[in-house]
């Protein structure tokens, strides 16, 4: 397939998760933040503005008005800023168009409806009354895609770049994640079991390790188990075979990265919830997952066309 | 109480030649259709209309906008009362188009490929020629296989007041508006499935083998199973949702200049698993962009090198380069005359009177009646640049007779064509409103044309202009089997 398209298909796979995941995260700090009395509802934000990198240029476009319809409105609506939820869409929007001769039918009137509704003025409206509606719908839209991907794509190399690009952007955003709560709820379990519930991901780990099971075994839960969707070993473990599966990536840098890395998470001591060497883990796997989003990135243009390579002193 | 009054009931058609109506009289081949929408209220069809424009909004059935903001993108616009023309009237436009469409190829292969034996004949001026926008002299040589030199051509004609169907202009090089054509069809299929039992209309959605199949007959001798791609300037292009359209119908790849390499003059793709070569390019750039060694230099929607693997045989490029001297409007005079020179007989199609305004003659008569004539740019598509007499002001008259006299060869002038009508939905009723139709015209090893065409249709009462970037709609656009109805 030509490199253009593996690349937008790619970066579809990695907006859509994004636009998904950056709604799952609104949603659990925005009912913490009403749970909690003991911590002021503006450390909330800031931590999850910190997590997504964004806590500058929030304060550049909103000063110091940390409150929860504020920041509701730039994560999820505010497309000036790059990481919000409209600009996700929007992203992942022009990237299936530019594979819209690839993608099936279905996919593409998915995302159309995402970014349609995703946009549309009555949400933004509910930001006050009601910011978990805006959640819910931004969540089911985004089920649709995922929905259609699913359904209607071949298992052919597409298939697998787009979904490479969506357990790359979910991993590093469950590093994320568990980031967030580390710092903002340390052992409190009951914060861990919201963040379970945002991935959906409370009933399978209440199952397997009973209701009263400890802050530190959600993380192992979140970081180790196989089989649970949003878990780091679980989508590095995808990336790794799925890019493996690629034609012609038997050369191919970006397979063995993530193979590699997937090797190191499954053999490595998961520190507890107060140990800071849990911070320098996440951090470590986070920087390896953007390497090996680079090492992909080059390998799609080993035989030439990187746009990064181009000039653009002409139009 | 009276009944409720039917639409048609009190349609009135106005002074001009209306395609449904003939003296108060439905024409036969539209008397089930009009039927069938005095069975419907207008509230049913705003119904089906909404439908419509959400479908189209989410399968991204769309075009871009140039001017205002950068690529502004609009839903398709397609008006729900379709145009029907039947069988023998079709004969004889598709006869016109298919003997036209061979001429006008036969004209550039001689040009280009050829002893240029019309201006050698005295049909054509050569200065006339040479100084063409669309001429390239770096198309001289370049051979095409059958001397398809127009692979696709999309041919405007109109309907005067007597209902004479005339060639407006023609576009060789990348006319667009296929997509829209089967995707009309799709939707005139949701919305009135009933219908379609009623009449017998032939088929457009095989498209995409039709072309491919021109495409694959200009493949370099020796390839028996040539790789095609589709190339686009990319999703900016007004026309960009065709070229994915057309993409996936054939099953070729969509390329942008930059996923084409040329090494020692043969074209490849960059795919990931490494190049893979390119026999057929049918190209959705215009000539100035294809090559930048060759024409425009700072292009980077081109190829560097194309031209050259062109000559060395090993690449085709449709529709071939130079084609835009023949769709000049300034040539477009002297197509009738190509007509008979090429064929030995008479056109089938007139065109629209036309003066040209480097001939002191016609161009003092033109000056004389500039407020009865249409005055067209020669060079512009899209319907820009043209200033009609009778609605222009007289700043507007003065500035077009400016431009004349500085550039008598930039202009054209003509007669006014009183454009027939249709019954088209307007806020609150039925309407009449100007039509033209643009068929296409597909040629590999012999000619075909698409039953029909983009029906298009000026949507603001009484006026002429009809193209899409100016605010135009669309209609589907269904040609018979048979002479009525099934």
């Amino acid at each position: 397939m030509l490199s253009r398209h593996a690349e937008s298909l790619f970066w579809a796979g990695r907006y859509v998760e994004r636009a998904s995941y950056i709604t799952r995260m609104l949603d659990v700090a925005s009912t913490r933040q009403l749970e909690r009395s003991s911590r002021s509802s503006s450390d909330v934000w800031r931590d999850l503005l910190r997590v997504l990198y964004l806590d500058e240029a929030f304060a550049e476009a909103n000063g110091t008005d940390l409150s929860s319809e504020t920041v509701s409105r730039f994560l999820v609506f505010d497309r000036d800023n790059p990481s919000s939820v409209a600009a996700s869409v929007r992203e992942a929007r022009a990237n299936v168009m530019n594979v819209r001769d690839v993608v099936p039918i279905e996919l593409l009137e998915a995302v159309n409806r995402l970014h349609a509704g995703s946009t549309n003025r009555s949400l933004a409206q509910l930001v006050q009354r009601s910011p978990h509606e805006i959640y819910e719908t931004v969540s089911g839209l985004c089920r649709t895609v995922t929905g259609a991907i699913d359904e209607a794509m071949t298992r052919d190399d597409g298939y697998r770049f787009l979904m490479v690009g969506r357990l790359l952007e979910r991993a590093e955003m469950t590093c994320r994640m568990i980031d967030i709560n580390r710092s903002v709820s340390g052992g409190d379990a009951s914060a861990w079991m919201s963040v379970l519930r945002s991935v959906s991901g409370l009933h399978a780990f209440t199952r397997a390790h009973g209701a009263l099971a400890p802050a530190n075994e959600v993380v192992r839960f979140m970081l180790h188990e196989p089989s649970f969707p949003f878990g780091v070993l679980h989508c590095l473990s995808r990336v790794s075979s799925l890019l493996s599966e690629v034609d012609g990536a038997a050369s191919w840098k970006s397979p063995r990265a993530a193979g590699r890395l997937a090797a190191d998470l499954q053999y490595a001591e998961i520190p507890s919830v107060d140990d800071p060497s849990l911070e320098r883990l996440l951090e470590r796997l986070e920087a390896n997952i953007r390497t090996t989003s680079e090492n992909l990135h080059n390998d799609l243009y080993q035989f030439g066309g990187d746009p990064l390579m181009y000039s653009f002193e002409t139009v | 109480m009276l009944p409720p009054m039917a639409l048609l009931d009190s349609y009135d058609p106005g002074r001009t030649f209306c395609e449904v109506f003939t003296d108060g009289e439905v024409r036969p081949h539209y008397e089930q259709l009009v039927a069938r929408l005095n069975s419907l209220s207008l509230a049913d069809i705003d119904e089906r209309a909404r439908l419509t424009e959400s479908t189209f909004r989410n399968l991204g059935i769309t075009f871009a906008v140039y001017g205002g903001d950068e690529g502004t993108e609009r839903t398709w616009p397609i008006d729900l009362v379709p145009r029907i023309i039947p069988a023998p009237e079709w004969a004889i436009v598709e006869a016109g188009l298919v003997q036209r469409t061979r001429a006008l190829n036969m004209f550039l292969d001689d040009l280009y490929d050829g002893e240029a034996a019309a201006i050698r004949d005295g049909i054509v001026p050569e200065w006339l020629v040479k100084s063409s926008d669309g001429y390239r002299r770096a198309a001289h040589g370049l051979s095409v296989n059958g001397g398809a030199r127009i692979v696709v051509a999309g041919i405007d004609i109109v309907r005067d007041d007597l209902g004479v169907y005339r060639v407006l202009e023609d576009n060789l090089r990348v006319p667009s508006g296929i997509s829209y054509v089967v995707e009309n069809r799709a939707a005139m299929r949701r919305a009135f499935p009933l219908l379609f039992g009623q009449y017998s209309i032939r088929p457009v959605d095989d498209y995409g083998s039709m072309l491919l199949e021109a495409l694959e007959f200009q493949a370099p001798v020796g390839v028996d199973d040539p790789t095609v791609a589709l190339l686009t300037p990319g999703p900016f292009n007004s026309a960009y949702f065709e070229h994915a359209f057309l993409a996936r119908r054939m099953g070729v790849e969509l390329v942008e200049g930059r996923d084409l390499v040329v090494r020692d003059h043969v074209v490849y793709m960059r795919t990931t698993g490494g190049l893979r070569q390119v026999h057929v390019i049918y190209r959705r750039i215009d000539d100035d962009y294809l090559d930048p060694v060759v024409f425009e230099r700072s292009s980077v929607l081109g190829v560097p090198g194309l031209i050259a693997a062109m000559r060395a045989g090993n690449v085709a490029v449709a529709n071939a380069v130079g084609n835009g001297v023949a769709d000049d409007k300034a040539v477009y005079p002297y197509v009738p005359d190509l007509i008979r020179y090429y064929s030995g007989a008479d056109p089938i199609l007139p065109n629209a009177t036309t003066y040209t305004l480097w001939d002191d003659e016609q161009r003092a008569h033109v000056l004389d009646r500039l407020d009865e004539l249409v005055v067209k740019p020669v060079a512009e598509a899209g319907g820009y640049g043209i200033v009609i007499g009778r609605s222009a002001s007289d700043e507007e008259l003065d500035e077009a007779r400016r431009d004349i006299a500085a550039n008598p060869r930039g202009y054209i002038a003509q007669e006014v064509i009183e454009l027939s009508t249709h019954p088209t939905l307007a806020r609150d009723r039925l309407a009449p409103r100007h039509i033209d139709l643009r068929p296409f015209i597909v040629t590999g090893e012999t000619t075909r044309v698409v039953a029909g065409g983009l029906t298009r249709v000026a949507l603001r009462e009484g006026s002429l202009i009809v193209n899409s970037s100016q605010g135009g709609g669309s209609k589907d656009t269904w040609v018979l089997d048979c002479e009525g109805a099934a």
